[in-house]
């Protein structure tokens, strides 16, 4: 092994930069996969999100002469006539609130003496049905819809908890009170009702600090701002909705100046909203996989050169009773050791690196546990692909006729 | 020449895994390089890139108060007082901001949905569709605001079941347009002129949909006569700037602020966010790093395998020597055998990259955040730029130095006496 010192430099430090690298990727897979698992709070499955466009006056089919309520009626109505149809479970009206959309709102609230401030959803009641919300306590859908129709606000759970830059160290919704909730710069008093558990902002993201308000509070004008309308479709009767819906658009949902031009499906919405995140994954993966091979085409090179020079030590070895197999595990041997050695340095840096937060996925902590756990896996990757790039090598080596060999010398 | 394939047929495996080695290094580089390239090389409609500098967003701070500040995009009326006055472009145009998904059909018949781009009548003086039936709607028609519509050959096909279809009527949110020309398919790769519909929006009345006076719903590209009167027309609006800006502090308590607005392709490929300036720096320098790596581990390979290749080779370095060749000399040849080599691998990895891209490209090209569903459409005339060549080029006389320069350098310099009596460590 000392021998072919020069070699196994070259050998070592590859297996160093591609260990760190390894590191990196899959500690962001790490990372990425513990925040994709973790409960979304909310649901969209068999749910759909209906573009209603108003016509302008540009347009021959504009109605002179809508009044604001007029308008109001016209939306309530094709509310009515989504509801009545047999396969939608629930539809609202929404201001940037629907899940995976991009476009959000703020407020900021105080409590006592904490200001917070969280994404703002004004939305129908039956917005919680729609996308399933859940109290902290197990309340249900409907439960809590009925609490926005009182006109109570629904946090969640956690919105006063970073509130005044506390840091996770505010209380919880249970710990407040709940009729002492009021705009910074303003006395009159909200009512908070159950807290709900933290929907997350999206499958990729951790940060879920939101409030729901119904037209009970914003007043029933703000029907008016709410341009999204999402229905929950029953599991059974999901297919062929998007066709039905568009075939009825000019007939069934065309009421006043509204009409609905779009049906899109939120695994479509998803999907598109998540672009970004699922292309980087893929060139991870990318990545991931051509560093591998490399390992197993550089070591399939070098330990195929390196048994050709070796066939008289080995025939030697043989001559001395050595067995194929064991033949074979010394060459394995020597990879393993030469990973085992450049993995201490690939360590260090990997420390370095996460505790210089160039790692920051996730919540951005650093943990031994983490270290090890990804360290570890790009190990068990390096050691498989060490094994099979000397497997071919090696089988040659074992092959060797001691007799052939040593008479050449 | 005989020498270079007798060498590679003494030794298949090594040789073979060498080739496969640097194509594969090749490859992946290359596919690095054609993300980046995608969105900076010229192609049409956007066939003036490297001559455009593109305005995206618009920012504005409030002089009374601290750190108040707006951002959206531009309105028309800070179009016309900051971009459309300048002297030194050839042509600048305003369009809208992303675009928007519209319905459209003809009476009584199926809605589609549409990419609808909005612009001023410059837009296609900018950005060179391909007009194969009709012409772009004219000054006349974006003044008074005539609801003229650009199509593209698969909307004409959808909505007329024909590409022969200037002067037929159809409903865009069922307002009637009239066609004004249709056009080849443009590719969301191209996100400036992208659009399945071109309409001015002087017809939607965009115009008017405006936060205060200078924050709107526009975009703006400029197309200068050459890159070389970059810094002149950033001078020059610097100084139309700072005259609104001006009036805009006496009149509104306000002031634009710049971010080094506008910006050149490459700048504005990274732009993501209007509220702040992107920096291209640090987006070169990870792309680095990035080539760093995928040259670096190939390399190391190789160069290993080089060197074991060499140790055979050291009696005929050694009596080259004992015959009077200097090292440079034989650090050339060694080097220059490799080349041959290198390219020929690089040449199989551009070709596995190119049919990679247009196999995977939808895929591999997806934009981020994009506000239309489709994918983008990648054609020969994206990837083959005479630029992805010469990365190609450059990628393989690195990968030949950093794997053969070392081992050459040392072949070259063992003693003569010690290789010739074979003792090679």
């Amino acid at each position: 092994m000392l021998n072919e010192w020069r070699s196994n430099l070259w050998v070592v430090m590859e297996f160093i930069i591609v260990s760190v690298v390894l590191w990196y990727i899959v500690d962001y897979f790490y990372a990425t996969a513990s925040i994709y698992n973790r409960d979304r709070g909310f649901n969209t499955d068999h749910c759909y999100l209906l573009s209603l466009y108003e016509v302008t006056d540009k347009s021959p089919l504009y109605v002179e002469g809508r009044t604001d309520d007029d308008k109001i009626a016209d939306k309530l109505e094709i509310m009515e006539r989504l509801r009545r149809r047999p396969e939608v479970e629930a539809v609202s009206y929404s201001a940037s609130s629907y899940h995976y959309n991009g476009s959000n709102s703020y407020i900021t609230l105080q409590t006592d003496t904490i200001i917070a401030n969280g994404l703002q959803r004004l939305a129908t009641p039956d917005f919680v049905k729609v996308f399933r919300y859940e109290g902290i306590d197990g309340e249900t859908p409907d439960e809590l819809a009925r609490q926005l129709e009182e006109g109570k606000f629904l946090f969640t759970d956690n919105f006063f908890r970073n509130g005044s830059k506390l840091g996770s160290a505010g209380p919880r919704m249970s710990e407040i009170d709940r009729n002492d909730i009021h705009f910074p710069d303003d006395s009159t008093l909200f009512t908070a009702g159950t807290a709900l558990k933290p929907m997350r902002y999206d499958d990729y993201s951790t940060w879920d600090v939101a409030v729901l308000v119904g037209p009970a509070v914003a007043g029933n004008e703000s029907l008016l701002f709410m341009k999204e309308l999402c229905i929950r479709v029953r599991p059974d009767m999901d297919k062929g909705i998007v066709d039905q819906l568009m075939e009825e658009a000019q007939s069934q949902f065309h009421v006043g100046n509204y009409l609905l031009t779009n049906v899109q499906s939120f695994d479509d919405i998803r999907r598109n909203y998540h672009t970004f995140n699922t292309s980087q994954i893929r060139n991870y993966v990318t990545g991931m996989s051509f560093l591998l091979l490399n390992i197993f085409l550089g070591l399939l090179g070098i330990f195929w050169f390196r048994t050709q020079q070796r066939v008289r030590e080995i025939a030697l070895r043989k001559v001395n009773g050595a067995t194929d197999s064991s033949v074979f595990r010394r060459l394995v041997t020597e990879g393993v050791i030469l990973l085992c050695i450049a993995t201490v340095p690939a360590l260090i840096t990997d420390y370095f690196l996460a505790t210089h937060e160039i790692a920051t996925w996730a919540d951005g902590y650093f943990g031994w546990g983490r270290l090890f756990i990804c360290a570890g896996i790009a190990f068990l990757l390096m050691t498989l692909m060490v094994v099979l790039g000397i497997w071919f090598p090696a089988r040659r080596a074992m092959k060797v006729n001691a007799a052939v060999a040593l008479a050449n010398e | 020449m005989k020498q270079i394939i007798y060498e590679l047929k003494s030794q298949p495996v090594v040789s073979g895994v060498s080739i496969i080695g640097t194509a594969l290094a090749i490859f992946l580089i290359m596919v690095v390089v054609m993300l980046q390239q995608v969105k900076v090389v010229p192609f049409a409609p956007e066939s003036a890139r490297d001559r455009m500098l593109h305005w995206r967003g618009m920012s504005i701070h409030y002089v009374d108060g601290d750190n108040n500040e707006s951002n959206a995009y531009l309105s028309y009326g800070a179009f016309e007082s900051l971009l459309l006055p300048l002297k030194i472009p050839e042509n600048v145009t305003a369009y809208s901001a992303g675009t928007e998904a519209m319905s459209a059909n003809t009476p009584n018949e199926r809605m589609y949905q549409f990419d609808v781009q909005q612009t001023d009548h410059r837009f296609f003086d900018v950005f060179n569709l391909h007009f194969i039936n009709g012409a772009p709607y004219t000054e006349a028609d974006f003044e008074s605001g005539l609801p003229k519509a650009v199509i593209t050959r698969s909307v004409a096909r959808d909505l007329f079941g024909t590409t022969d279809a200037a002067g037929r009527e159809f409903l865009l949110n069922t307002a009637p347009y009239t066609v004004a020309g249709v056009v080849d398919e443009v590719s969301t790769l191209a996100d400036h002129a992208y659009g399945q519909i071109w309409i001015p929006f002087t017809s939607t009345g965009l115009q008017e949909n405006t936060w205060n006076s200078e924050l709107g719903m526009l975009n703006a590209t400029i197309l200068a006569r050459s890159a070389s009167d970059f810094d002149a027309i950033r001078d020059e609006i610097s100084r139309v700037g700072e005259a609104l800006n001006s009036q805009l502090r006496e009149s509104k308590r306000m002031e634009i602020i710049w971010r080094n607005r506008p910006y050149t392709q490459e700048k504005d490929a990274v732009a993501h966010w209007v509220n702040m300036e992107p920096d291209l720096e640090k987006n070169r320098k990870d792309r680095m790093i990035v080539f760093l790596i995928l040259l670096i581990v190939p390399a190391i390979n190789l160069s290993a395998m080089t060197q074991s290749r060499m140790r055979r080779r050291m009696e005929e370095i050694a009596v080259r020597r004992a015959y009077g060749a200097s090292t440079w000399r034989i650090i050339s040849s060694l080097l220059g055998e490799n080349l041959v080599t290198t390219l020929i691998a690089g040449a199989v990895g551009l070709a596995l990259c190119i049919v990679f891209a247009l196999l995977c490209g939808p895929m591999l090209f997806s934009t981020m955040m994009t506000t239309s569903t489709i994918a983008p459409k990648v054609g020969m005339d994206v990837l083959l730029h005479w630029s992805t060549f010469a990365w190609a080029i450059g990628f393989c006389f690195v990968i030949n130095l950093l794997c053969s320069g070392l081992p050459a350098w040392r072949a070259s310099r063992q003693s003569i006496v010690n290789s010739l009596f074979g003792s090679t460590h």
